[in-house]
């Protein structure tokens, strides 16, 4: 019997077979960034797509890396400014005396021209954004930014949809992506019974801390609409209720009068 | 003249005959008809990312491309012994250090002017228009820039084997283009030996990043003066000759035997 190789061998490989079978049955689920990209760069494809966001801004203030930090939100709350902002292209073009004679010729050959784009060129952000989402799927920054300027500029709300959409697949725990798909399903698609559900799980998800003061009268004051428009008046009355509660009337008195009306057209209604 | 223009003219032979280039132009072509074919959410002829690509493709090839040939010119010669058959001849070793590396530095821009002109066609059928000033003002510092490696990689082969220059002189390219700007910045919190040494570096090693327009030319900024042009051709000659004159401190002494 041991003279023949496939006495032993055959029994063997029935019980590795076994063994993977049994093994694989007791290890957790593939991940869903199981793909061929993710298993030859590890983590750097992270780094690598968090670099691409930040091209992105670059390109945006037309390839000047050092601009002056003009805005809080990032690329997401820059409107769209045709025109180049004078000052700062001075500041930048000019040299301080501590300036050796590399820096001053390098200023010279290298000096940026600080602008941004305008709307037939803030396309040419896109490929940074797409592979910024794809190869960091957990930059919710960069989510949000994509989603924001494929519907602003581009008007291409499915696809901000499906990324913001991904967005939710792929960071379950965060709850501006949720914010945001239902803002664009209520503006854009009119599908308020998805837009309520994101919304209501967006406040599920975020801490206390996190929708506050403006944000918090803008989450409830969507909810409300949302559920005004399906009919259900009680809980958009609850919602806008909530909205008009933490409204800074000494910011907002429109939108204060806006919420009170609502509420007494819902009132005569019930 | 004429030895000169003899030995550069073998030398872009070689160049051509060899696969090096041909690799490299290969590589550069399918990953520009690649990058050029993708779509980002329909939106139609999206350019920079594509000039961003090819202009990063075609600056490392033709730089690595430049010295590798620039590196090998001397310790091949001398392996196969046709130096000494070359000198006995009326060349004389300066012409033979300049023949070298003329051939070397007209051979790599041949290269880039091949990639270039490549790249260009496959840009403009996606950009809807290009400066024409600032796309040869690119390739003008460009050929300064390999003007300087071509020098470098020349210099440093009359003191080290083809593979140690050649790492030598890519190493120091890609450091000073990445970190040249900042490099005495960045030393001024280091030991007292590391920070002369990065303010040494920062001011005698050549400042590539000067011949390096791809932002200017990829973002439509202002093209550069003529005087500052004047000014970067003068820098590139004095680099180029003094790295020639490194070499030819070695050469001048090497026994014909």
């Amino acid at each position: 019997m041991t003279r023949n190789p496939r006495f032993v061998c055959l029994p063997l490989l029935i019980l590795a077979g076994f063994l993977a079978y049994f093994i694989e049955r007791t290890l957790p689920p593939p991940t869903a960034t199981n793909d061929p990209l993710s298993r030859i760069l590890g983590s750097a494809k992270e780094i690598i797509g968090d670099s691409l966001y930040l091209k992105a801004d670059v390109y945006f203030h037309g390839g000047a890396e050092h601009h002056e930090e003009e805005r809080s939100g990032g690329l997401r709350e820059e409107g769209f400014i045709a025109e180049e902002h004078e000052e700062e292209h001075k500041a930048q073009g000019g040299m301080t005396a501590a300036d050796d004679w590399i820096r001053r010729i390098n200023r010279q050959v290298h000096f940026e021209k600080h602008y941004h784009l305008t709307k037939e060129e803030q396309k040419e952000m896109l490929p940074f954004f797409a592979w910024s989402i794809e190869l960091d799927p957990h930059n919710v920054e960069a989510i949000l930014t994509t989603a924001f300027w494929l519907d602003y500029s581009f008007e291409k709300a499915d696809d901000a949809i499906r990324v913001l959409e991904n967005g939710v697949r792929d960071n379950p725990d965060a709850w501006e992506p949720e914010y945001r798909l239902g803002v664009l399903l209520f503006k854009k698609k009119k599908d308020y019974p998805s837009a309520e559900a994101h919304m209501r799980q967006a406040l599920k998800k975020a801490h206390p801390e996190e929708i506050t003061g403006d944000l918090m009268v803008d989450v409830y004051f969507y909810v409300g609409e949302a559920c005004r428009e399906q009919g259900k008046n009680a809980e958009a009355a609850e919602a806008y209720h909530r909205a008009l509660s933490t409204l800074n009337v000494s910011k907002a008195a429109a939108l204060k009068k806006i919420i009170e009306a609502r509420l007494t057209f819902l009132t005569h209604q019930v | 003249m004429r030895v000169l223009w003899a030995l550069i003219k073998l030398l872009i032979k070689e160049i051509f005959r060899k696969k090096d280039f041909y690799v490299a132009l290969i590589l550069i072509v399918v990953t520009l008809f690649y990058a050029a074919q993708l779509k980002f959410y329909n939106v139609e002829r999206i350019a920079r990312y594509l000039m961003e690509l090819g202009l990063a493709l075609i600056f490392f090839f033709s730089v690595f491309l430049t010295a590798s040939l620039a590196a090998r010119q001397y310790p091949s010669e001398v392996q196969q012994r046709t130096c000494h058959v070359l000198l006995a001849k009326p060349v004389t070793r300066v012409q033979f250090i300049f023949g070298k590396y003329l051939g070397s530095l007209f051979a790599g821009a041949a290269c880039f002017l091949i990639f270039y002109v490549f790249f260009i066609g496959v840009v403009m059928t996606r950009a809807e228009s290009l400066s024409a000033l600032m796309a040869a003002e690119t390739a003008y510092l460009f050929v300064l820039n390999l003007a300087v490696v071509a020098a470098m990689a020349s210099g440093f082969s009359y003191y080290m084997t083809t593979a140690a220059n050649v790492s030598t002189t890519v190493v120091v390219y890609f450091l000073i283009s990445t970190y040249g700007q900042s490099l005495k910045e960045m030393s001024q919190n280091l030991f007292w030996i590391s920070r002369s040494l990065g303010v040494g570096m920062y001011y005698l090693l050549p400042h590539f990043e000067f011949f390096d327009l791809r932002q200017n030319f990829i973002h439509r900024w202002d093209p550069v003066s003529a005087k500052l042009l004047a000014f970067l051709t003068c820098y590139a000659a004095c680099y180029a000759a003094l790295f020639l004159m490194i070499g030819w401190i070695k050469f001048r002494k090497e026994p014909i035997t």
